[in-house]
């Protein structure tokens, strides 16, 4: 069950927000905890030791915050169990895959799915790391609850892909929130835009990037090539965020702020303002845990180029095991340090060729992403630059014509809406008629399509 | 103040009145068709609009008395339901010869003679000699060329439409008529017009729907090859029943078509995995009963999972990223195995 599935919208939404409403405001936490555990039983019902994983690492978490608080002498000590625990985990279960392969048969006997993570181990595992580190900076108490820490650990809109959500965003809202219809309402029409986004634009362009990389990009023009990285780029970005969109959504259904996640990163001017406006929270986690207590930017600048370079290496392990993901990270952060030495200033003056630079670099950057395959890619490549390869450009004579003609109006509206013009238009004309009989229209197609072709899963939830 | 509270109030009402409204059809509880056949009146008796001339079970289908029909083959043991050793009974043949014989008498008084013919009629039973029926095990293949396949017409949904892109030498002669999403349903009907090409060419031939192609009388050999889309529907007989509906509709316009069924392509273990229901589990029942319209005379079954698969039910891992065939020498590969099960015209 995911937020975009037939399950969710119309059997676990209405019954679980119906339960929430009419249960008084004191037992709600309890039902929150119920149903957010429910969720993710609900969604890893075939890999039933994802479960227990879960389980352990709440109960792990929780005490070692007891630990770090009530053991001063020791608290060092405890931090460190928790990171090597939390990233430990994280580590094993992405890579294990490429280290051993039986370590992975094993896996799959004792009930996790070999062929993906446990689901949402890369969001919890990252939260509960930060929790462990606020705990011993002491920007918060350690929570004794354990109830309310299993809540937070697996609060159900933000599990599975984030955002991901530290423990002091959430810790007060756990203790009071707002409720009342006009949030709902918000919450309601924020979590439809974010279904539209996934599943008329995300779910469309994906069918266009499956069906082009079938023969792995072997006997593809160059036209459809570029074709293929620009819907890709257009794919990933409405399905991630409408995703977090749908989490806000929920969230505000239920009382709760969530941060915003995405703020119209493509309209960026540069590769570093992007990853700004591009998985905020992921940003923000990186920039709080590793890149500032590595010295950040108060430091020499070569020392500085070094902690770029850390960050975006573990970024791009942090996305996955294949070579392809090193190569993504240390990529982008080569050109996050060669703008930040010179080139930023000049992009950020720029009114044309910044957006050309990005243009270009941006799809270019999600091919190295969505690629794992080496000489998959190097075929890609091969298409997308012709003129380094035997084969010219029109290898396959208007096969892009072809695609264009069936994907057209995705990827019309996909580029369109990338410049952030719906986000604008629902926050102006949220509350007025014709706005709200939009989104009826967009949930009624959206679920239309749903239903034909079944909910196809979210890219980021493979991370 | 209490406006925003009223919009928020309708907004709130009109999406779960919406969710009401919706949770039947989404549920599956009813359908459009059902809403329209309750409105408008079910139709109870047989009109023009009803009748369908292609149905497999009617006169001169292919299901009907005077058809053939051969047990089922499982994909994965290639053995029958039944035996796998049968053997067509001997026909016998029994004739009725008369035997005349004349008998002479004489008589003691008189001396006279008299000569009686009498006229035995005798039945003789004849037994043919024993000959083994075609199967899947014995059909005498042969080997197929350019020249033997400028008459075929490969009729096909993605698989195919991949096929006629990345085929061999061989093929390049082939018709196909093949679009990615093609339904065995849509096949008959007239506005399923879709672009027809020779193999490996990007070369349109024209638009045409298939029972143009049909009745032009260009083509012999009919290459059937469905199910990859089907295989998420509740029965997956009805892939068999379509394949039916098509080869008694050909049939009905060239009687002396022959036909070969293709086993529709596995997907990888993953790609199975990840849906809600067991897709390659789906698309083996229907390469099953696709198998049981062969009577290898007329109609033969092939099935490419024998190259591709591996051996367990899905289709081998180093052959596909997914569902469809990920190089184009794999299709080099199945294009050329085609070729090595021509259809024997000498036993149709």
């Amino acid at each position: 069950m995911t937020l975009s599935s037939l399950e969710f919208l119309y059997i676990f939404l209405p019954l679980f927000c119906a339960a929430y409403y009419l249960m008084p405001e004191r037992g709600r936490n309890g039902l929150l905890l119920c149903g957010s555990l429910g969720f993710y039983v609900f969604g890893c019902i075939s890999c039933p030791a994802a479960i227990a994983l879960l389980v352990f690492l709440v109960i792990s978490n929780w005490l070692l915050g007891l630990g770090i608080e009530r053991r001063p002498r020791l608290r060092r000590a405890w931090l460190v169990t928790g990171i090597i625990l939390n990233i430990g985990v994280l580590f094993f279960f992405k890579y294990v895959k490429a280290i051993s392969p039986s370590a992975l048969e094993a896996l799959g006997k004792i009930g996790f799915s070999t062929i993906a993570l446990p689901l949402g181990l890369s969001f919890y595992s990252f939260r509960a790391a930060s929790y462990l580190s606020d705990v011993y900076h002491a920007r918060c108490y350690a929570e004794e609850n354990p109830l309310r820490f299993a809540l937070w650990f697996s609060f159900f809109p933000v599990i599975l892909q984030g955002p991901i959500v530290g423990y002091t965003e959430l810790e007060k809202q756990f203790s009071s929130r707002q409720y009342c219809i006009e949030n709902f309402a918000s919450g309601l029409r924020t979590f439809v835009l974010g279904l539209g986004f996934k599943v008329l634009i995300a779910d469309r362009l994906f069918r266009l990037w499956t069906k082009a990389s079938e023969l792995n990009f072997t006997d593809i023009s160059t036209p459809l090539a570029w074709l293929c990285i620009v819907s890709y780029s257009v794919y990933i970005y409405f399905d991630f965020a409408g995703y977090s969109l749908m989490a806000i959504g929920v969230g505000r259904m239920l009382g709760f702020e969530l941060p915003e996640n995405f703020r119209q990163p493509y309209v960026s001017k540069s590769m570093t303002e992007f990853w700004r406006r591009w998985h905020i929270t992921l940003g923000a986690w990186f920039r709080k845990y590793i890149y500032i207590p590595l010295g950040g930017s108060r430091c020499s600048k070569w020392r500085n180029v070094l902690n770029l370079f850390a960050v975006w290496l573990f970024t791009g392990i942090w996305h996955g095991s294949h070579w392809n993901f090193i190569i993504w990270g240390l990529g982008l952060g080569v050109i996050v340090v060669i703008e930040k030495l010179f080139l930023k200033k000049y992009l950020d003056k720029s009114r044309v060729l910044c957006h050309i630079y990005m243009a270009l670099l941006i799809p270019l950057s999600w091919a190295v992403f969505a690629v794992s395959d080496m000489s998959v890619l190097a075929n890609l490549f091969s298409r997308l630059f012709p003129f380094f390869s035997s084969e010219g450009i029109w290898f396959a004579e208007g096969d892009w014509i072809s695609y264009l003609s069936t994907y057209w109006p995705y990827l019309t509206a996909g580029l369109v809406f990338c410049t952030g013009i719906p986000e604008f238009l629902h926050k102006k004309y949220e509350k007025t008629v014709v706005w709200n009989i939009l989104l009826l229209a967009v949930f009624i197609v959206s679920v239309w399509f749903i239903f034909k072709t079944g909910a196809d899963p979210f890219a980021y939830g493979n991370f | 103040m209490k406006n925003e509270k009223l919009k928020a109030v309708l907004s709130v009402t009109v999406f779960i009145l919406c969710l009401c409204l919706t949770f039947p059809f989404v549920t599956g509880l009813c359908s459009f068709t059902s809403i329209k056949d309750s409105l408008f009146g079910e139709q109870t008796t047989a009109t023009e609009d009803t009748f369908d001339p292609y149905d497999p079970y009617g006169p001169g289908g292919l299901f009907s008395s005077e058809s053939v029909r051969t047990e089922p083959v499982n994909p994965l043991t290639d053995e029958t339901a039944s035996s796998p050793e049968t053997t067509a009974e001997p026909s016998e043949t029994t004739e009725a010869v008369e035997i005349t014989s004349e008998i002479e008498t004489q008589s003691p008084e008189t001396s006279e003679v008299t000569t009686t013919v009498e006229i035995t009629t005798v039945e003789i039973t004849t037994s043919a000699p024993e000959t083994e029926a075609l199967t899947r095990d014995n059909y005498p293949w042969i080997i197929a060329d350019a020249d033997y396949f400028s008459d075929a017409l490969f009729v096909g949904d993605s698989n195919v439409n991949g096929l006629r892109l990345r085929c061999g030498e061989e093929l390049k002669t082939a018709t196909f008529f093949a679009k990615d999403g093609l339904m065995c349903s849509s096949v008959l009907k007239e506005d399923t017009v879709i672009p027809v090409y020779h193999g490996a060419s990007s070369q349109n031939l024209g638009d045409s729907n298939f029972e143009t192609l049909v009745k032009s009388g260009n083509f012999k050999k009919f290459y059937l090859m469905f199910g990859a889309n089907e295989s998420g529907y509740a029965d997956m007989s009805y892939v068999e029943n379509q394949v039916a509906r098509i080869i008694t509709m050909v049939k009905q316009n060239v009687p002396d078509a022959v036909f070969c069924v293709e086993a529709t392509l596995l997907g990888t273990k993953a790609w199975s995995a990840s849906h809600k229901y067991d897709r390659n589990g789906n698309i083996l029942k229907i390469n099953t009963y696709l198998s049981e319209l062969a009577d290898w005379h007329s109609i033969v079954y092939i099935d490419a999972n024998e190259l591709f698969g591996d051996g367990n039910g899905n289709l081998d891992t180093q052959y596909s990223n997914g569902y469809h065939l990920n190089d184009p020498k794999h299709y080099r590969t199945w294009s050329a195995w085609i070729a090595t099960k021509g259809i024997n015209l000498s036993v149709r």
